[in-house]
């Protein structure tokens, strides 16, 4: 299911009570995150329930029929946002597309960065960072890698 | 008890045949492979520095043109990387990832023992407005060295440098590694290597023709332009397969050779998904050097299956003037735009 949300507003995003929330920001035009699609697909399915999961899409002219496209391309049941305006990208400050953002209930950023290192491995995965974040978030341990380097499309902030 | 029998019989057979088989007449004296590969290569370098002019140097040239060599052992090789939008045909734009200025990138051709220096800069970041900039990365086959090393993605502004040395002869494939490669290869990421024998390729021939053959996934957009459509590149449904870039390009605008000459053709099958059944109507190959390394010959041949990835040398004269199609014979290729046509005169 489908649903897209109005952009930019995040503080205020619809965000069931008491849940973390995880922020993904996409392109259309960036193929990079069909690296991530298994580990990332995995984690909407797992803790979806517990987990207030949202595509941020960063591009206001993005086709809608692409966007989408690209998530049923990707298989993941996942709501998404368009940032008209950029703010959620001047809030957050993701550095690429395919980056991420995990925030507590109460707003607070405490991962930043790549799904995981799959890219520069080969596919091979040594640090599931978003997953690690979202495990230590519940197990309310300190958060093991807080910022995991992405490699994915450079976001154009307009100035 | 009945395996032992077995084998003692089977010995024994064996042993009557390596007394009795004849002495092969031509045993082969010298293995031309039979010499020193060099391994490896010092650690690739990734940094920031300007970009020139242009986006190619070395001996590099868009098929069908094939570059000449360069002399000496070292080669220096540039071929950056930029996002354009090219128009593979009439009407059909869309923003491709090539290497250099074109979809195949240029033809590089070197020879055995010939250490390159090579360059790529990616420049994805100079058209931001247009198409997101993102790491890019070159995977030589023709190379013998470490992918996590040479192969790396660079990201948008920056510069590798790495070497390898030719070992083998052969036309080889070169592409973009970065993940995922089937969405870099349909953006365009595909090109060829040449590599000389040491003492150049045996045989005269009167001309030198590349030909590229790949698969385009492309879906039309709303307001008229195209872009890459990867569920159908994943389901292996091609809009177009073409020859060097341009689907059908060579029926308006056939290549023209002269009745009579020998004519060798360098060709590679980039994919990135399907194989090509590569065929000239009304001459066969005289000579087919399979992925282009003279060792592995065969002659008088209709057809050469190329795989993804897969080159070829082939060798040929058309007999008298006339009008010679040349085709990927799975027709249903042909009818997305691999087909061409040489004019004898
Ligand atoms: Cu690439």
């Amino acid at each position: 299911m489908l649903v897209m949300l109005m952009a930019g507003v995040a503080p205020s995003l619809p965000t069931p009570q008491g849940k973390p929330k995880v922020l993904i920001f996409l392109a259309t035009g960036c193929p990079c995150v069909f690296s991530h699609r298994e580990t990332f697909g995995s984690m909407l399915k797992k803790y979806g329930s517990k987990v207030d999961f949202s595509i941020v899409f960063i591009d206001k002219n993005d086709d809608k029929e692409e966007m989408v496209g690209m998530i049923e391309s990707l298989g993941w049941d996942i709501k998404y946002i368009i940032d008209e305006d950029q703010k959620l990208l001047n809030q957050y400050h993701p550095k690429v597309s395919t980056d991420c953002v995990l925030l507590t209930p109460a707003g607070k950023v405490v991962y930043k960065g790549a799904v995981d290192d799959s890219p520069l491995n080969y596919g091979q995965i040594k640090e599931f960072y978003l997953k690690n974040a979202i495990e230590d978030f519940f197990e309310g341990r300190p958060i093991r890698v807080r910022l995991g380097e992405g490699i994915g499309c450079i976001i154009n902030y307009k100035k | 008890m009945k395996n032992i029998a077995l084998s003692a019989t089977l010995l024994f057979i064996a042993f009557l045949f390596a007394c009795t088989a004849p002495e092969p007449e031509n045993t082969p004296v010298h293995d031309p492979m039979d010499y020193e590969k060099v391994l490896g290569a010092p650690e690739a370098v990734v940094e920031t520095e300007d970009f020139p002019e242009n986006t190619i140097s070395g001996p590099l040239a868009y098929a069908p043109d094939v570059p000449k060599l360069n002399t000496g052992d070292v080669v220096h090789v540039r071929i950056d990387v930029q996002h354009k939008l090219i128009e593979i045909k009439e009407g059909v734009k869309f923003w491709a990832w090539p290497f250099g200025d074109d979809v195949p990138g240029p033809v590089l051709r070197v020879k055995v023992g010939q250490r390159v220096i090579f360059k790529m800069a990616n420049r994805s970041m100079e058209t931001i407005e247009f198409s997101p900039p993102m790491p890019h990365s070159i995977d030589f086959h023709a190379a013998l060295v470490s992918p996590s090393d040479k192969y790396r993605s660079v990201p948008p502004g920056q510069t590798i440098t790495f070497e390898w040395v030719a070992n083998y002869p052969g036309v080889f494939m070169y592409h973009c590694g970065t993940t995922s490669i089937l969405q870099h290869m349909v953006y365009g990421m595909v090109g060829m290597t040449i590599v000389e024998p040491k003492d150049g390729f045996p045989g005269e021939v009167d001309r030198e023709i590349a030909l590229i053959q790949n698969e385009y996934y492309l879906k039309e957009k709303e307001d008229g332009t195209y872009m890459v459509d990867f569920d159908a590149a994943r389901k292996k449904q091609p809009m177009f397969v073409a020859f060097n870039g341009k689907p059908a390009q060579y029926v308006q605008n056939p290549i023209k050779v002269k009745a009579g000459e020998r004519i060798r053709l360098y060709l590679l099958n980039v994919g990135p998904n399907d194989q090509s059944s590569f065929h000239i109507v009304g001459t066969l190959f005289d000579k087919v050097w399979w992925d282009g390394n003279p060792v592995n010959e065969m002659r008088g041949m209709q057809t050469v299956l190329l795989g993804a990835s897969s080159g070829a040398i082939v060798e040929f004269t058309l007999p008298e003037p006339g009008t010679y199609p040349f085709v990927d014979h799975e027709f249903a290729d042909v009818e997305a735009g691999a087909v061409g046509l040489f004019i004898a005169e």
